[in-house]
């Protein structure tokens, strides 16, 4: 039993060892937003692809969807969903809007809990501040190429939807490349962020929901 | 009281024999599948749905296990999150897990049974009229070109049901559309995909 126990605890602490060296070395979240910080300070607007795959593992499916996405510096954004279905989310001046089939729902951000989480929730995995983000303990590990950054939620409303979400970005240009969240059993969605430009303007008409 | 027991029991077994044969079904006929068959592995379906003049919208998988001849039904959101998962077999459907964020018994109870509809095995089914058969629960089934569902219909005071099933894709129906009676909730389902 004792023999057991141990191997046991042998057998974590080598995932965990190999799981961190995989990711690279550990940082301190001072350390990565400050580089972030200077590294991004001259970015305005983000636009890209993006393709989003559910893993159930289980169930052995996976359900990919795809669509593009627009950000800017104000913290307004378009995630707008293309295949195989239409779905649209805007964040912009407060508002957080949800359109499909001919359908459009908006919530007030200010006075509704919900929707001010989920949209801080999306407004810093795009922006990749998510990290300073209260509501996270957040661990992070730079590696060759890219940062990674694991976020447990510490607080009971996500704790119930969430177990974990694992960041990566790049360190060519400081972007988020994957999100990649864990749910309470072993599903999963992966996010990642394709085609990415920088700095391109938009239209302020992209940032409401028709 | 001889004479008088006598024809008691006859009338009695007379009686009771033709309860149980018009209780009795004529064997399923084979024509007849549930809608979404076991065929498939797997069919996505978009979903709309109205509850009390509110609209929500998700994503539905239907995932059959031919292996154990069972069903998994999941409910997500288009971002991806599960909001609640349905478990089926033999006929009997149940909630397997479901997320904080969707934790009315009354929705979960209510989905679970619209999808029953679609999973069901029919089991043992009447001819009622040309091409509608009614099973032992006394739900309606019109069939269409093919001998595939069209229509499904259970009356019920509260909660009864019509089921209206459309162009039918690789062996399931592109379009479901679910209209209660004596509550406010109706349902679309829009195929997006069928492996």
């Amino acid at each position: 039993m004792i023999k057991r126990f141990v191997l046991g605890i042998f057998v974590l602490l080598i995932s965990g060892i190999a799981m961190a060296q995989q990711d690279g070395k550990p940082i301190t979240v001072e350390e990565l937003q400050k580089v972030m910080k200077e590294k991004t300070a001259g970015v305005n607007t983000i636009s890209c692809d993006f393709i989003q795959d559910k893993h159930m593992e289980y169930l052995e499916t996976i359900i990919t969807s795809k669509g593009k996405l627009f950000f800017d510096t104000k913290n307004r954004l378009r995630w707008e969903y293309k295949e195989p279905f239409e779905y649209l989310i805007t964040i912009n001046n407060g508002q957080f809007s949800i359109s499909t089939d001919g359908e459009t729902n908006n919530y007030d951000i200010e006075s509704n809990q919900m929707f001010s989480k989920i949209s801080e929730l999306i407004i810093s995995s795009v922006n990749g501040t998510i990290f300073t983000d209260t509501n996270f303990d957040v661990k992070a590990f730079e590696g060759e190429n890219q940062y990674v950054i694991y976020l447990e939620p510490n607080i009971a409303e996500l704790k119930e939807v969430l177990k974990k979400i694992k960041m990566q970005i790049a360190k060519k240009d400081f972007s988020v490349d994957k999100v990649t969240m864990y749910e309470m059993d072993d599903n999963y969605t992966e996010i990642s962020f394709i085609n990415k430009k920088f700095n391109e303007s938009f239209s302020n008409d992209i940032f409401t929901a028709k | 009281m001889r004479v008088f027991l006598t024809i008691f029991l006859l009338l009695s077994s007379i009686t009771f024999s033709s309860c149980s044969s018009a209780k009795k079904f004529a064997p399923a006929n084979k024509e007849i599948q549930q809608p979404l068959t076991g065929g498939n592995k797997s069919a996505l379906y978009k979903a709309k749905m109205k509850v009390f003049g509110n609209f929500f919208s998700g994503l539905v998988l239907f995932k059959y296990n031919k292996e154990n001849n069972d069903y998994n039904v999941v409910l997500l959101t288009e971002v991806g999150l599960t909001l609640c998962e349905f478990y089926c077999v033999n006929n009997q459907i149940e909630v397997k897990k479901a997320s904080s964020l969707f934790q009315s018994k009354m929705a979960q109870k209510t989905l679970a049974e619209d999808f029953g509809y679609l999973i069901y095995e029919l089991g043992a089914v009447k001819k009622v009229a040309e091409g509608v058969y009614k099973n032992s629960d006394k739900v309606k089934y019109t069939l269409g070109t093919e001998a595939k569902v069209q229509r499904i219909r259970k009356r019920r005071l509260i909660n009864g049901i019509i089921v209206d099933l459309e162009k039918y894709k690789q062996g399931v129906p592109s379009s479901i559309k679910f209209k209660h009676r004596g509550i406010k909730f109706n349902m679309e389902l829009s195929l997006l995909k069928v492996s």
